[in-house]
């Protein structure tokens, strides 16, 4: 049983804005709940606030193809995303990270934007959103703005947003076709399993195959979710070499340290992280490099 | 009509009760007026439990009443074998556990509120939160066991030092286990419903031992053992766990019940489940081996040390099952095998499936594949070598002529199976191409003594209560406990047999302790044996008083009467079944017999560590095959085997229930179960299964195959031996062989569970060493 001051469902975008400008401090967003509900059997954290149940708002679950950009509703389930055709072709990488989330009935209840407001930093979905340069729109109380995702997280389990911050789209770039997209995840386990590193890939060669794009980054590693242009500059422009993928695993494994510390995980983390960057490149560029 | 359903597949008579959900287990038992309980539990360790405040908590919302370990009329601890158990404490706790007081509401969530409200003073002690911190103490946890050496068995054969002499080849390492939760999906839950009429009481819920919870009711709250009655519900997994863990909730919420006249309801959340239920032993050996250079075993040298933990708890008993089954099915004749348990402030170890033999097998089994490598032999070439045959000695002293020893024939029909000589070779030659993803193959063998063995000399017995009703249907009344194991189709499968009837006739209803006899529990893969044994027995009874009411009727002999096939002959005569009991009841004859079995006495000298430490065994094999990524350290299982000589499989589908359960069980021993033991504060960090991960449907794979090789076993009634621990036994040994295999060095992990971590930094010291 959930504790709290008070629960309100809302079915439509306005009504959830209205409750927002309505309750009294302290406000929780349910939209699934599957944290929500698991948090609340810990101690009352929600025994003085007032939950506004978004789940299933129509308006926040559709997925839209623009001019350079797909605009996926916050509401929408890790299911939908990881069966939406047009996400698989387009942005591949956040279906494949979709499809390793918990188990089929945590992808069918669990959705993107609670995902991202939970701010876990093992959240599967999120190293897929950077490569994929995700932006988020945030809606406060009819304010609308847009932000890079980088913004909206600030360190596990702490977002930028205020309590009347609503989440309503995510927006992802369209990748050019003949894009390659690759996502590994990890896990003690194949299911259920709370990742101890994702690598999210994005790489897209011209016809003589040369880099025009490459985006690599981690997930449950990094405090927050984190793109680097120094490693995706060094393959930009090439045709990379055995070498170059060497250095862009020593690179990006070097991140590890540096960024998040050195921990007692490190000496697991780092020697792994870099020999799978070096497996996913060279099976993306199909044993091209030389 | 089944007329000679043993070895039959039948549907399991409980099955369409539990897949629509109409079976009730505990926690679905709602009764008017019941109480919910919530237990407070101790913030210390090791601590004098100086004052409990509860004032605050009784004045709570909803609250009925709090208890604590001084509301206790009885005795005030409990245990089968050794009573040092606190239900609640009343002195001194001993681990994160313990229950220091309980409060009981009229809601969950009032019991639950009330339960933060209680306060206690405490006097601190010394944590010694390891066997090797305890050993080195002088605080003694339990002041019965000044040294907190609890328990001890020390297995001697041939002489040790003359054998090893003689080895051409000699092995030697420390193995280590890790304590693993039972992880049954249903956490415990009792009900304890008291009588209007008089002081009595009435416990519902997951009792896998009804008859031991009846006991420590009795002694602890005061009553007669006649006034406690059990009714154990619809269980939902127990694997051991559910006997001392379910005793103490059922004396709490007993204690409640007769304070308050009410119904009291004592459910535990998964936590609470996992902080204070007993675990498998973390075992620690030191194993040496010693072999001739053409492989024949000369010497065997273990020094085994188990964490008890808090409580005795079945401590000793389970090291006289690593010390007497730890050797192996080997023919062997130099053994020194000492196995001690020792106490810590960790959470209690007790009962669980393998009862301190799979971790055996694992170092066993490993350590084999060391010396199979040092002699330049594959592990089944070691093996073929040295596996028990008919007439053998096992390594404990038994001369083995007394039924099929088909160990051989087991492990040849696994590795088939698996094709493991082939892919031994392949995968052994295709690892040193520099592949990063290598596959292994691991074999493990072991024997299982049936039921308790020597260490139960005298009270190994099973009961078992017959009715033919006038219809010609059958009652059944047997305490016994269906833990989802199919108990009670199987032993309605032996009854309808034993009785010559359909199998149709036999309703054998749910246990009830006032009505079924007492009887040992369903544990120490006991049940097909013992309960086949009291079925039979209690048949025959029943034919005789049958016999003698158709000789009256008919004015014939009854010599050589036959119950077959629900027809029931003799002399000229041929009816049915349902003819015969109606004549019994025209004639007021009683067709009702219990029926009663116990094993033998076993030739066991405890003080040599020689004999016979059981009555018969279940031999069996695991083969498994891995794929080890040299990149990660992860494992993933391609496929496990598991063959098993149970004797007789009563019910083959359920026999391979049983096999593909105890499979995945091993691999999450093996691979990933890990509750988070904190060396320092005895803490345990993976509480529930968001953290203490277990296996999931896609981890275990679809293609495991379990094995039947049954040669009926003379000593068992209907030629069946229980396989619920066997089933397990040798599945982490088995892989281990294998993720060891795949690293190209047998013995190279040497700890469970071989997680992520724990293989990668293998891996790393292994190529280190390399370069």
């Amino acid at each position: 049983m959930m504790e709290c001051r008070e629960y309100i469902k809302v079915t439509t975008l306005e009504e959830a804005l209205e409750a927002l400008a309505a309750a009294q401090s302290g406000v929780k967003l349910l939209a699934g709940g599957t944290d929500v509900l698991v948090n609340a059997r810990e101690g009352h954290p929600y025994r003085d606030m007032t939950i506004v149940d978004i789940y299933g708002i129509a308006q926040l679950c559709q997925v839209e193809e623009q001019a350079d950009w797909i605009a996926i509703g916050a509401g929408a389930t890790h299911a939908k995303i990881e069966q939406s055709p047009l996400i698989r072709e387009k942005a591949g990488v956040l279906a494949d990270a979709c499809r390793t989330v918990g188990s089929p009935q945590i992808r069918n209840h669990a959705t993107i934007g609670g995902n991202l407001a939970n701010a876990s930093p093992a959240a599967d979905a999120l190293a897929a959103l950077s490569v994929l340069e995700a932006e988020v729109e945030i809606n406060r109380l009819g304010n609308v703005r847009r932000v890079p995702l980088g913004d909206v997280i600030e360190k596990p389990y702490r977002t930028t947003l205020t309590e009347r911050d609503l989440i309503t789209r995510i927006f992802v770039k369209k990748a050019p076709a003949g894009t390659r997209f690759h996502f590994y995840k990890l896990g003690r386990r194949k299911a259920l399993s709370i990742s101890r590193m994702t690598i999210a890939t994005l790489l897209h060669r011209d016809a003589s195959g040369v880099i025009t794009q490459f985006h690599m980054t981690m997930g449950a590693t990094f405090p927050k979710p984190m793109l680097f242009a120094d490693v995706d500059a060094m393959l930009i422009g090439k045709r990379p070499t055995r070498a170059d993928i060497i250095a862009v695993a020593d690179a990006l494994s070097a991140k590890i340290p540096l960024i998040a510390g050195i921990r007692p995980s490190t000496a697991y983390k780092q020697p792994v992280c870099n020999k799978m960057v070096q497996r996913i490149l060279n099976e993306l560029l199909g044993g091209d490099a030389e | 009509m089944e007329t000679l359903p043993i070895g039959k597949s039948l549907e399991r008579i409980d099955a369409r009760a539990k897949v629509t959900g109409r079976a009730e287990y505990g926690a679905d038992v709602r009764l008017p007026d019941m109480l919910y309980c919530k237990g407070v539990y101790a913030a210390h360790p090791h601590a004098k439990l100086l004052a409990v405040h509860t004032d605050e908590a009784k004045r709570a919302e909803g609250v009925a009443c709090v208890v604590t370990g001084a509301d206790i009329p009885g005795e005030k601890m409990f245990g089968e074998l050794y009573v040092d158990q606190y239900a609640l404490v009343c002195d001194k706790t001993r681990f994160f556990g313990d229950v220091i007081a309980v409060v009981a509401a009229q809601t969950q969530e009032q019991a639950d509120a009330a339960a933060d409200l209680v306060t206690a003073e405490y006097e601190e002690l010394p944590v010694l939160a390891t066997p090797q911190m305890a050993l080195a103490s002088d605080i003694a946890i339990n002041a019965d066991y000044p040294n907190n050496i609890c328990g001890n068995v020390h297995v001697r054969k041939g002489d040790i030092v003359a054998g090893f002499q003689a080895a051409d080849v000699t092995v030697s390492g420390t193995y280590r286990t890790g304590f693993v939760e039972h992880a049954y999906i249903e956490p415990e839950s009792v009900t304890a419903i008291p009588d209007r009429m008089r002081r009595e009481l009435t416990v519902l819920g997951c009792a896998q031992a009804p008859y031991n919870l009846r006991l420590t009711v009795a002694r602890m709250l005061n009553i007669p053992i006649a006034q406690v009655i059990v009714k154990p519900s619809v269980i939902g997994g127990s694997f051991g766990g559910k006997i001392e863990s379910a005793e103490s909730l059922a004396v709490r919420a007993g204690l409640v019940a007769l304070i308050t006249g009410r119904p009291a309801q004592y459910t535990l959340t998964r936590e609470d489940s996992i902080r204070e239920s007993y675990k498998r032993h973390p075992i620690d050996f030191d194993i040496r081996l010693g072999a001739k250079r053409d492989g024949t075993l000369c010497a065997m040298q273990v020094e085994a040390i188990g964490d008890a933990g808090a409580y005795i708890n079945m401590s000793p008993p389970v090291m006289y099952k690593t010390a007497t089954l730890g050797p192996g099915p080997y023919l062997i004749s130099n053994v020194d095998y000492n196995a001690t348990s020792v106490m810590t402030n960790t959470v209690h170890t007790g009962s669980m499936r393998g009862f301190g033999t799979p971790q055996a097998i694992f170092a066993l089994e490993n350590a084999m594949d060391e010396l199979a490598e040092k002699l330049h032999l594959t592990p089944t070439e070691l093996r073929r070598k040295n596996l028990l045959q008919n007439g053998d000695v096992s390594p404990c002293g038994h001369l083995l002529d007394f039924h099929e020893v088909s160990i051989r024939s087991v492990m040849e029909k696994a590795a088939a199976e698996l094709e493991f000589d082939d892919k031994y070779a392949r995968y052994t030659a295709e690892n040193k191409d520099g592949r990063r993803i290598r596959r292994g193959v691991g074999i493990a063998v072991s024997m299982r003594g049936a039921s308790i063995g020597a260490d139960g000399n005298g009270f190994d017995v099973a009961r078992a209560y017959i009715e033919v009703l006038d219809d010609g249907s059958v009652n059944v009344d047997l305490g016994l406990t269906e833990l989802g194991q199919g108990l009670r189709t199987c032993q309605s499968q032996m009854v309808a047999e034993g009785l010559g009837v359909s199998f149709e006739r036999i309703c054998l209803g749910n246990t009830d302790t006032s009505r079924a006899p007492a009887t040992g529990a369903c544990i120490a893969s006991r049940s097909t044996l013992l309960g086949g044994g009291a079925l039979k027995d209690a048949s025959i009874k029943v034919q005789a008083i049958m016999a003698r009411a158709l000789a009256r009727q008919f004015g014939k002999s009854t010599d050589g009467i036959v119950f077959r096939e629900d027809r029931v002959k003799f002399a000229d005569i041929d009816i049915s079944f349902g003819e015969a009991a109606k004549i019994c009841y025209d004639l007021c004859e009683t067709p009702i017999a219990v029926g009663t079995y116990v094993v033998p006495r076993l030739n066991w000298n405890e003080e040599k560590g020689f004999g016979e430490p059981f009555y018969t065994y279940t031999y069996s094999c695991h083969a498994a095959e891995v794929a080890v990524d040299l990149d990660t350290g992860s494992v993933d299982v391609l496929k496990m085997v598991g063959c098993h000589d149970m004797g007789r499989a009563i019910n083959p589908a359920m026999a391979k229930g049983q096999i593909y359960g105890g499979l995945a069980m091993a691999q999450g021993m093996a691979l990933i179960e890990d509750l988070g033991h904190s060396a320092k504060t005895s803490a345990l960090k993976n509480l529930n299964f968001e953290d203490y991960l277990i296996p999931t449907v896609l981890d275990v794979p679809d293609c495991n195959v379990p094995i039947l090789d049954e040669h009926h076993d003379p000593r068992s009634a209907f030629g069946g031996r229980s396989l619920g621990e066997p089933a397990t036994e040798p599945g982490a040994g088995a892989l281990l062989c294998a993720v060891n295999h795949a690293l190209g060095h047998a013995g190279l992990i040497r700890e469970l569970p071989a997680d992520l971590d724990r293989v990668f930094a293998a891996i790393r010291s292994m190529e280190g060493e390399k370069s």
